[in-house]
């Protein structure tokens, strides 16, 4: 599968990218902003993007996980806003909450694999 | 429209009493609004916080009492609403101050006698504005206080997920246990370090230089003497600080190991340029073994490709010179710097 990172911390950035790739699928791109993303996403084919709220231009991930979801593409948060989640879950395929246990990440690849 | 927490209220439906309390207050720039009814009075209590309620005795009827006695209910904690009771002289004071102290908690009741003595009475109501004027202090104290806790929640969690990261990584990367927790005690560290300049310097800049100094202290002992920086006054903010600190500390592990810190002649250049809108910092090794470009990648260059992309919106260019490992960081100067960065006498371009 291709996977897409939108989060603006380096360090979970790698983590997500060492988990992607150990499982089998790739990492197509990162981004650390919604404006960054957005012409990569023009152009890019992914399976499921992973999606931080919090990010270097503000409180965009809920802008970019509405984005995708506008053109029926399939996002799961990975974020520390747990309450702002929950109420944007309906833009998402699932939440992944900060600090995460690898499993959480493995078991949303596996949803989207299956 | 007034300051907030600063309108009188009254409710003197009787003879001229509203007209003239409103106009006393009026020559005394003190913002009021009269209300007739009790219904008017009801309708106001539910919607805002006044700064003090006038109320004449026949007015205070059983239903004004309820709704004073509701609006007080609903009142938030940091609020004490100043009741002034305008009673007629010779009317059973003592009682009736019991019974609103019993039937309305949160508020003060105050009793002026008529005919009023007008000071007496302005007194009493600046008094009571006063109180307001710290209870909106106290207010917004709750209030930011409220907003800091959910941002220290945020950034601590943020902070786990990091040293989450970093454990599950360098686990990944580590061959005993030894090495694992060698290596995670020195990028846990490292992160502490970054955190306590970044809370020291008042938690949103920190100077580039004593970053870089701080962050290669820890190697002086390990043979990590010969460092040279050089560059002009740059303020970073809090995301810079942590992906350059984090980012030295993987480039001088990495010199420790197999770079120019690994032989007792190498030497290290940290050089920083700022020109226009653009930043370059330029890691220069020298003096210590042939390098070879590594056949897989570490944590250390995974963290530092990564970090830099992150940070400047482009990779770093790395080389493995035949004089040792340099490695150009460029971008934008504006995503590293702190917005406001304090008393700063910066010449358009500098560098050397």
């Amino acid at each position: 599968m291709k996977i897409f990172c939108l989060e603006d911390n380096p360090l979970v950035v790698m983590h997500l990218e060492m988990m992607i790739e150990d499982a089998g699928h790739n990492c197509v791109g990162t981004a650390a902003s919604f404006a960054e993303a957005l012409p990569m996403w023009e152009e890019l084919d992914f399976d499921l993007a992973f999606i931080d709220i919090d990010l270097v231009d503000g409180v965009t991930g809920i802008d970019a996980a509405r984005w995708l979801k506008d053109r029926n593409r399939p996002s799961c948060f990975v974020t520390g806003q747990s309450e702002l989640a929950k109420a944007h879950s309906d833009l998402v395929i699932d939440i992944v909450t900060k600090p995460f246990d690898e499993s959480e990440v493995l078991r949303v690849l596996e949803m989207v694999r299956s | 429209m007034p300051a907030d927490l600063q309108q009188v209220f009254i409710h003197a439906p009787f003879r001229n009493d509203a007209k003239i309390l409103q106009s006393l207050l009026e020559t005394h720039d003190i913002p009021s609004e009269v209300f007739a009814s009790e219904a008017a009075l009801a309708e106001a209590l539910g919607d805002v916080l006044p700064g003090a309620l006038i109320v004449t005795q026949e007015a205070l009827t059983d239903r004004v009492r309820d709704i004073v006695r509701e609006h007080l209910a609903a009142q938030p904690d940091w609020s004490e609403l100043t009741a002034i009771v305008l009673v007629e002289k010779g009317a059973p004071q003592a009682t009736l101050l019991r019974h609103l102290t019993e039937e309305w908690p949160g508020s003060r009741p105050v009793f002026y006698q008529r005919p009023l003595a007008t000071l007496e009475l302005l007194s009493g109501v600046q008094s009571a504005l006063l109180a307001r004027i710290r209870q909106r202090d106290v207010r917004d104290h709750i209030a930011l206080e409220r907003e800091l806790r959910h941002e220290l929640n945020h950034r601590v969690k943020n902070i786990l997920a990091s040293v989450n990261s970093i454990f599950q990584m360098t686990a990944r990367a580590s061959q005993t246990l030894d090495e694992l927790k060698q290596s995670f005690g020195g990028r846990l560290a490292t992160l502490g370090g970054v955190h306590s300049a970044l809370f020291e310097a008042g938690g949103e800049a920190v100077d580039l230089e004593g970053l870089v100094s701080l962050v290669l202290s820890p190697y002086a002992t390990e043979g990590g003497t010969g460092s040279e920086l050089s560059g002009p006054e740059v303020s970073l903010n809090k995301d810079a600080a942590t992906g350059l600190g984090l980012t030295v500390h993987e480039l001088a592990t990495n010199a420790i190991k197999y770079g120019a810190w690994s032989v007792p002649t190498g030497k290290i250049r940290i050089d920083w340029s700022v020109k226009g809108a653009d930043f370059e910092l330029t890691w220069t090794e020298t003096g210590g073994p042939e390098l070879a470009a590594p056949t897989r990648k570490g944590y250390g260059t995974r963290y530092v490709r990564a970090a830099l992309q992150n940070l400047l919106g482009q990779p770093p260019e790395i080389r493995y010179e035949a004089s040792g490992l340099v490695l150009v960081a460029r971008g934008p100067r504006r995503h590293i710097e702190s917005p406001s960065p304090p008393d700063r006498n910066e010449p358009e371009t500098v560098g050397p």
